[in-house]
């Protein structure tokens, strides 16, 4: 993904935050996504495979039995948590682009306790390392906030560049000092205590009682930025800081708290991976999952519930791709090039209805004319 | 609100669609469905391309049905892998020690499906074949080459990362260079804990060769092929691992440690398939006897630096090898 992903990053930037999810915006969205599904559908038919057959394997296996519907409900929370972290900073006009540094930092700092803390009641271990990891990721993300509040140090910079900060310290860690001594685990620290670990809502299934922890960060989330006086305050920091800070709202301080919260979220996506599924930490604990909830986040230009009902399909997507690659044979990547397009689209999306509406309203114009030259 | 609900109803009716036209159809056959989980994705040149190569074997030969599924190094894909390979296959390859914590929950919730775990020594399930590696055995042989062809008398070691399978490759490699030396020097190892970095490989190699290591053999999958690179600019020798990567540049790489990963699973299946025998929580340790490990030279249109007579003594020390009058050091 990596390089792909920065340049469409770059290409979203360019985005306004402050754009309305409008009716407009729908439609182009509706379209995007079929069009890239008809991308999509082409390139299969290329490659030899039945388009319907593919589709309804993907479906079918995001949605088909009960144990599906659990793993696309696991990831569309990881996806919906992330992508709300990026929508609280980008209120405020601070762009957060190291959720996945923060992500990994309060997964670890969760999964240190889950594993150190001994002798007390399960309950007790698991608000701990709520608290680490909250502690961890909002920690991890005031360093690039207060550099950009008080010495305006560009955070789209300092955040991707502490990202790999974070991968390689916890790497070393969890390769180094905190390298479990479980046989067959080469690299991963001790596992959480066994009764701390969240509860599988499904068996076998990746939903856990962690989606309980999640609903209550994002209904946290939406209520503060769409229902507070802070909410409000954040948006009209994003919007003009300089103003905001002229209306007597105390604009610095306001995106350094929205950043660290953007971070604390991150962090607790990072313990509820560690507590929900691997019940220990692994480098491989998340594959970029910030930077899809991020897309997902830009796409719906961080309103809170657009992000979550997209990060739902994204998830459909994610989960459905993989028993599709087993079900139909054909490789998981056409959904990656499926989901490239929408965001392609949606990211150019302003300019091409521009044009469209333009080439319309010239079209018009014209007609109009004939229709006076052919009157007169 | 209204809008997005009608965007939500518009997406459902797509996704019902497209299930209602694929649940018509469903055919079935009565060839063996073996499905492969892999841990990162195809494409390495190495582990994971073996094992797919061992499968598409087995499709040519027995007409088994294949699939793969790559988890691209995704954990929280690796369990549910796992569980939707064994729904849809009889016998299902993990590739990858990252599937050992969802296999000791998926096997037992599954014993209908035949499971194989390749490179790792788990056990415990009856309805699971672990598949190890004497890489120690083949590592002494090439170690043995790398200090009979060193004229400095140091050689050296790139490891991916400092785990007991890797330093299970590295330990049998210093016995085998001391054998042929013992006043010689096996340089201190680097760990590059990157398996996809070319550019790390190279730079260990570079540094090793500073320190006078003239051969320097590679246990680091995509990122040793940085040490090739390396061997061809600084004029060393270099040694390959896994398949046999005398192709990729036969003027350094004097020979390769070979580990079969995909012939194992093809042997193991096959047998399954032929005999009806799965030898359920048991490891399959494989040695040099198996010929699953081993040394490859590549072909004869490729310069040979090793002379015949050293692989002749090569294939003799071998031999002690299997008859267990050299027992190679293992941190197994």
């Amino acid at each position: 993904m990596g390089n792909s992903f920065f340049q469409s990053i770059r290409a979203l930037f360019r985005l306004k935050p402050a754009q309305k999810l409008n009716r407009d915006y729908l439609i182009s969205l509706l379209c995007a996504v079929l069009l890239a599904f008809l991308v999509g559908a082409g390139i299969m038919l290329l490659c030899g495979f039945d388009p319907i057959q593919c589709y309804g394997a993907l479906f079918e296996g995001a949605l088909g039995k009960p144990r599906a519907i659990g793993n696309t409900l696991a990831k569309a929370m990881t996806l919906a948590l992330c992508g709300l972290a990026m929508s609280v900073a980008a209120k405020a006009g601070i762009f957060n682009v190291g959720g996945e540094g923060q992500l990994f930092m309060g997964a670890l700092a969760a999964a240190v306790v889950g594993a150190q803390v001994k002798g007390a009641p399960a309950w007790v271990v698991v608000i701990l390392a709520l608290l680490a990891s909250l502690l961890a990721g909002g920690l991890y993300a005031w360093v690039p906030g207060a550099m950009k509040v008080y010495w305006k140090v560009d955070e789209v910079i300092t955040t991707i560049m502490l990202n790999s900060v974070a991968t390689f310290f916890c790497s070393y860690m969890a390769n180094g000092p905190l390298k479990t001594t479980e046989k067959g685990i080469a690299s991963g620290t001790a596992s959480i205590m066994k009764e701390a670990g969240f509860a599988k809502l499904i068996p076998l299934s990746n939903l856990t009682t962690a989606i309980l922890f999640a609903a209550a960060a994002a209904l946290f989330t939406w209520y503060l930025m769409t229902r507070s006086s802070v909410g409000f305050e954040m948006k009209l920091t994003g919007d003009n800081d300089r103003f905001a800070a002229y209306g007597g709202i105390s604009a610095k301080k306001l995106m350094l708290w929205s950043m660290v919260l953007s971070g604390a979220i991150c962090g607790l996506t990072g313990m509820l991976e560690v507590f929900g599924l691997h019940k220990r930490f692994m480098t491989t604990l998340s594959n970029e999952f910030y930077f899809d909830g991020m897309l997902v986040a830009m796409i719906m230009r961080y309103q809170p519930f657009g992000v979550i009902l997209m990060s739902l399909f994204f998830a459909v997507l994610n989960i459905g791709s993989r028993s599709m690659e087993l079900s139909a044979g054909i490789s998981s990547e056409v959904i990656l090039i499926v989901q490239s397009i929408i965001i392609f689209f949606m990211a150019a999306e302003g300019g091409i209805r521009t044009a469209l509406q333009n080439r319309s309203a010239i079209r018009k114009a014209r007609r109009e004319a004939k229709a006076k030259e052919a009157g007169v | 609100m209204k809008k997005i609900l009608s965007l939500i109803l518009c997406i459902t009716m797509v996704a019902t669609l497209a299930v209602l036209g694929a649940s018509a159809e469903s055919e079935k056959t009565d060839a063996l469905k073996v499905g492969i989980c892999v841990a990162g994705s195809l494409g390495d040149q190495g582990f994971y391309d073996s094992a797919n190569d061992g499968l598409q074997k087995l499709a040519a030969d027995y007409g088994v049905v294949g699939s793969v599924v790559e988890c691209k190094n995704d954990a929280s894909a690796y369990e549910p892998a796992l569980v939707e390979a064994a729904e849809q296959n009889d016998v299902v390859v993990a590739v990858g020690w990252e599937f050992w914590d969802g296999l000791d929950v998926v096997a037992p919730e599954m014993p209908d499906t035949k499971f194989i775990f390749v490179d790792n020594g788990m056990t415990g399930h009856d309805n699971l074949l672990a598949i190890t590696y004497k890489e120690n055995q083949g590592s002494f042989l090439v170690g043995y080459i790398a200090m009979k062809l060193s004229k400095t008398g140091k050689v050296g070691v790139i490891g991916g990362e400092d785990s007991d399978t890797i330093n299970n490759f590295v330990v049998g490699y210093k016995q085998g260079a001391l054998y042929a030396n013992p006043d010689g020097e096996v340089l201190d190892p680097i760990y590059t804990n990157d398996y996809e970095d070319p550019a790390k490989g190279k730079e260990s190699a570079l540094a090793l060769n500073s320190k006078g290591a003239d051969v320097i053999f590679q246990v680091a999958d995509k990122t040793g092929l940085g040490v090739f690179e390396a061997a061809q600019e600084k004029g060393f020798y270099a040694i390959g691992v896994d398949k046999d990567q005398k192709s990729e540049n036969p003027d350094v790489v004097v020979c390769s440690m070979l580990k079969h990963v995909g012939e194992s699973i093809y042997q193991a299946v096959a047998k399954y398939i032929d005999e009806g025998v799965f030898n359920g929580g048991e490891i399959w340790d494989a040695d040099l006897s198996t010929g699953l490990v081993g040394v490859g030279y590549g072909d004869e249109t490729m310069p040979q630096q090793v002379s015949d007579d050293l692989k002749a003594e090569v294939d003799e020390l071998a031999q002690k090898i299997i008859s267990g009058e050299i027992v190679v050091d293992t941190t197994r």
